[in-house]
């Protein structure tokens, strides 16, 4: 085989070092010469680029991944689609407007570097070239593109931290603004709902002290209100008791005290005034007599009626018994006593005069000549006295 | 179908218009067969190394693609290496396969030489299943010659792949016939087209300059033949390319589309492409370049071509080289035998088209006014300051293409002059043999280059 050890070294060997130090850069290089794409994929794959070539524009158009390149090597006189053409493709899409170009520019063809319109182009290099120099402009060019990213990152850094501390103020004045607000807003709404509260809570203590007063008042009312129904109730029902149970008692007392006291007392008058009667003495004892027993008789009455009302008529009748006993004993004496007494008086007085004037009869049938007049007389007067003893009889009560 | 029991090995034979190949290979593999089956058609003869009903390897006399240029198309290893291994391979016979020799000399990965004969199998089974008529044989038993384990395909996914390729291989193939199709950019693309190219399709594109054809695209692509025709159909169908008209139409009257490559045999199927064709206008790229400080001298310098001196010093051996083929070419063509039978077509030229298709890098080198001009390439090699390695490829790439260039004039001038072609050759090279003055050997040892050189041109 034609060549020598020289060529047959692989260019592999020193590529690791080199591919660090380059950090594997993309470059796209596109030439219609196989040989110069080998010259360049050799020299800058030496440098420790990663190399693509191609032969046409279109290739750059549709590679695949485009963002992933990092420079484009292009040829300025490429067949169909020319390369300075291409360049004006890349600048006119937002995606690749950015992408740093270096023309391939035939020597020939440039009569003056000064003319030359590179337009877009970031840079040019003059064909056929110096593999070294494409080595060096490429690193050049990643130098300036590094140089470019540094100052370009060191001004947004710089614009970030204004930026920063512009927003910064910002923001604290509008906190601040913005928390007054909110302060003032949270008073507002802590006083109205304290307000609320308080009158929430005033209205409901008051709600309740009112129904607390009002329950007690009405507790009290109904208390007094019931007392005195109680009381008047009860009083009618003790007034009505008394009267009831007076009535009956005072009733039985007075027939038991004038069937106890009466018969005798008339029997006594009667026969005293029959003495009397028919005697003077007869007439003036039992006159005495009625004198002397009838208000004996009353008082009697009246003691065993209060006896009777103390055993069984408490306090609040008793302070109310006297008028109703008066009543009841007027009642009574009005009603039974002068019956009773005429009926006694009636009775008495016919035993009495059985008993009598059967021997009076005999002696005044004997003195009939004397004085049947003076016995007519005598009954008649006898018979006044008893209503003259009932009318005091009354009057006593009274 | 015929099936016989051979010896020890069961045969199965029969005819591939009867029997397609896919329902051949499903009963292969059906029946975990092992085995050599041979293809053969009227043009081509094929053989499928089948192992437990796994495809191992395809072996073909005239294959489309070789692994060795596989590997160097898709630049995982460079044409000198592949040649001293193919040099080794050849001497000493050791019977290990290329790709086995790459990966113990540990220039390639086994997976990248996996990949690379994976797409060779493919490539190669998608041509045999387009074919309509042709026997095939199976040898049951057999033992697979190229079983070196590093491919193992499981045909049944291959049949479903291929059905899948097919209809679309078809359609495809229809468009795309003429391997001499030249393509290039389309040059009114108004902005970044919308739709995303997959990376094969991006690749192919990046390889279309309005020089390669179709055939040298699928060369220089290593993608395989399906692949880059599906990927011209995308770029097609997107508008980005373009194809144009032939660029050595106006190179000779006897030159045809389809170019003459019978007569090039120690050429590979190469088409005749690019604008190298054209002297001054169709120069291509560095046509237009004259040599540093010689555009002063009045007007563009590739107006007025300058070639290398005839005698030395020469300030490459690239330089000497071409000024040796020019002398050459001079020489012959004075001679009446040759002038009349070629006439007023440019041997060099088209020579030169055919090699630059092999030699995509030794495209500085180009042709004027029927000679070759290597200024552009010394012009880098100067500014340079030598062949550094980064010139390696450019250089021994030209070397390549100059040898077969030479090695085709010379074949031109048997052809046409007998064994005076001989003489004439050694009376031209003795110069250069004998005192080859360059200025820039570099490292390199130019008598003991230029004797082999001239070794192997002979």
């Amino acid at each position: 085989m034609i060549g020598s050890q020289h060529l047959n070294e692989r260019p592999r060997q020193d590529e690791a070092p080199r591919e660090r130090q380059s950090g594997f850069r993309s470059i796209l290089v596109i030439d219609g010469s196989h040989a110069v794409q080998d010259l360049a994929r050799n020299a800058l794959g030496e440098a420790g680029y990663r190399v693509t070539t191609a032969s046409n524009g279109a290739a750059v158009l549709t590679y695949p991944s485009l963002d992933d390149i990092d420079l484009l090597v292009i040829d300025s006189e490429l067949a169909g689609l020319t390369g300075r053409e291409t360049c004006r493709l890349l600048k006119q899409n937002d995606g690749t407007h950015e992408m740093p170009v270096l023309l391939l520019v035939p020597e020939g063809a440039v009569p003056n570097r000064e003319n030359l319109e590179l337009g877009p182009v970031n840079h040019f290099l003059l064909k056929p070239f110096d593999p070294r120099q494409l080595v060096r402009k490429v690193e050049q060019i990643f130098q300036q593109k590094a140089l470019d990213q540094l100052t370009l990152e060191h001004m947004q850094r710089s614009a970030d931290r204004i930026m920063t501390q512009l927003a910064e103020k910002q923001i604290q004045a509008a906190v601040e603004r913005k928390t007054q607000l909110i302060i003032e807003r949270c008073i507002q709404n802590i006083t109205l709902s304290v307000d609320q509260y308080a009158r929430n809570e005033v209205d409901s203590r008051i709600t309740a002290l009112v129904s607390d007063k009002e329950q007690e008042l009405v507790k009290l009312t109904v208390r007094e209100v019931a007392n005195s129904m109680v009381e008047k109730l009860a009083v009618a029902k003790v007034e009505e008791a008394l009267q009831g149970v007076l009535a009956q008692q005072t009733e039985a007392a007075v027939r038991r005290v004038t069937d106890q006291t009466l018969p005798g007392v008339i029997r006594e008058r009667v026969r005293e005034m029959l003495g009397n009667l028919l005697p003077r003495e007869i007439e003036t004892r039992l006159e005495r007599a009625a004198e002397k027993m009838a208000p004996e008789l009353s008082q009697q009455l009246i003691g065993t009626v209060e006896a009777v009302v103390n055993k069984t008529v408490p306090r609040s009748a008793r302070e109310m018994l006297p008028p109703v006993v008066e009543g009841q004993v007027r009642a009574a004496m009005e009603t039974s006593i002068p019956k009773r007494v005429s009926d006694l008086v009636a009775v008495e007085l016919r035993t009495q005069m059985t008993q009598r004037i059967d021997p009076a009869i005999d002696a005044a049938t004997r003195r009939i000549s004397r004085g049947v007049l003076m016995i007519n007389a005598a009954v008649g007067f006898l018979v006044l006295c008893g209503l003259g003893a009932m009318a005091w009889l009354t009057f006593f009560a009274k | 179908m015929a099936t016989a029991t051979n010896h020890k090995a069961m045969e199965l034979e029969g005819s591939l218009g009867a029997f397609p190949l896919a329902d051949v290979m499903r009963i292969l593999a059906m029946g975990r067969m092992t085995g050599i089956l041979r293809l053969e058609s009227s043009e081509h003869a094929v053989e499928l190394s089948i192992k437990d009903g796994r495809l191992i390897g395809t072996a073909s006399p005239e294959r489309f693609l070789k692994l060795g240029q596989l590997l160097v198309y898709n630049g995982l290893i460079n044409r000198r290496d592949l040649d001293e291994v193919l040099l080794e391979q050849r001497e000493h016979d050791t019977g290990l396969p290329l790709g086995e020799l790459l990966i113990d000399r540990g220039l390639v990965t086994r997976e990248q030489v996996e990949h690379a004969l994976r797409l060779q199998v493919k490539e190669e089974m998608w041509e045999l299943f387009s074919w309509t008529d042709g026997s095939f044989r199976f040898e049951h038993g057999a033992t697979p010659a190229m079983a070196h384990g590093l491919l193992s395909l499981d045909i049944n996914r291959l049949l479903e792949e291929g059905e899948q390729h097919m209809s679309h291989w078809r359609e495809i193939a229809q468009n795309l016939q003429n391997p001499h199709q030249v393509f290039a950019v389309r040059p009114d693309l108004a902005g970044f087209p919308e739709e995303r190219l997959r990376p094969n399709v991006w690749k192919l594109l990046s390889l279309i300059n309005g020089r390669h054809s179709l055939q040298t695209l699928v060369y220089m692509a290593g993608l395989g033949r399906f692949e880059t025709l599906c990927g011209l159909d995308t770029l097609l169908r997107l508008n980005l390319i373009m194809p144009v008209e032939h660029p050595v139409g106006s190179m000779g009257s006897q030159r045809s589309d389809t170019g003459d490559v019978e007569t090039q045999p120690d050429v590979e199927e190469a088409p005749v492409t690019g604008a190298q064709g054209r002297p001054g206008a169709l120069l291509g790229l560095f046509g237009r370049r004259g040599g540093r400080g010689e555009g002063a001298e009045g007007g563009p310098a590739w107006q007025k071509p300058r070639l290398t001196p005839t005698h030395g010093p020469f300030f490459t051996s690239v330089g000497m080289a071409c000024a040796l083929i020019n002398q050459l070419a001079q020489r012959l063509l004075v001679e009446p035998a040759v002038k009349d039978r070629i006439g007023k077509s440019e041997p060099i030229a088209q020579l030169w088209l055919q090699l630059g298709m092999r030699f995509p890098r030794a495209d500085l080198i180009q042709v004027c006014d029927g000679l070759l001009d290597p200024r552009p390439f010394e012009h880098y090699v100067q500014m340079a300051g030598g062949i550094t390695r980064s010139l390696a490829g450019c250089h021994d790439d030209s070397l390549e293409a100059l040898a077969g260039v030479a090695g085709g004039l010379m074949e031109l001038a048997e052809e046409h002059l007998g064994e005076r072609a001989g003489e004439i050759l050694r009376q031209v090279a003795r110069p250069f043999i004998e005192n080859p003055e360059i200025q820039h050997p570099n490292d390199f040892m130019p008598r003991t280059w230029a004797r082999q050189w001239a070794e192997k041109v002979l």
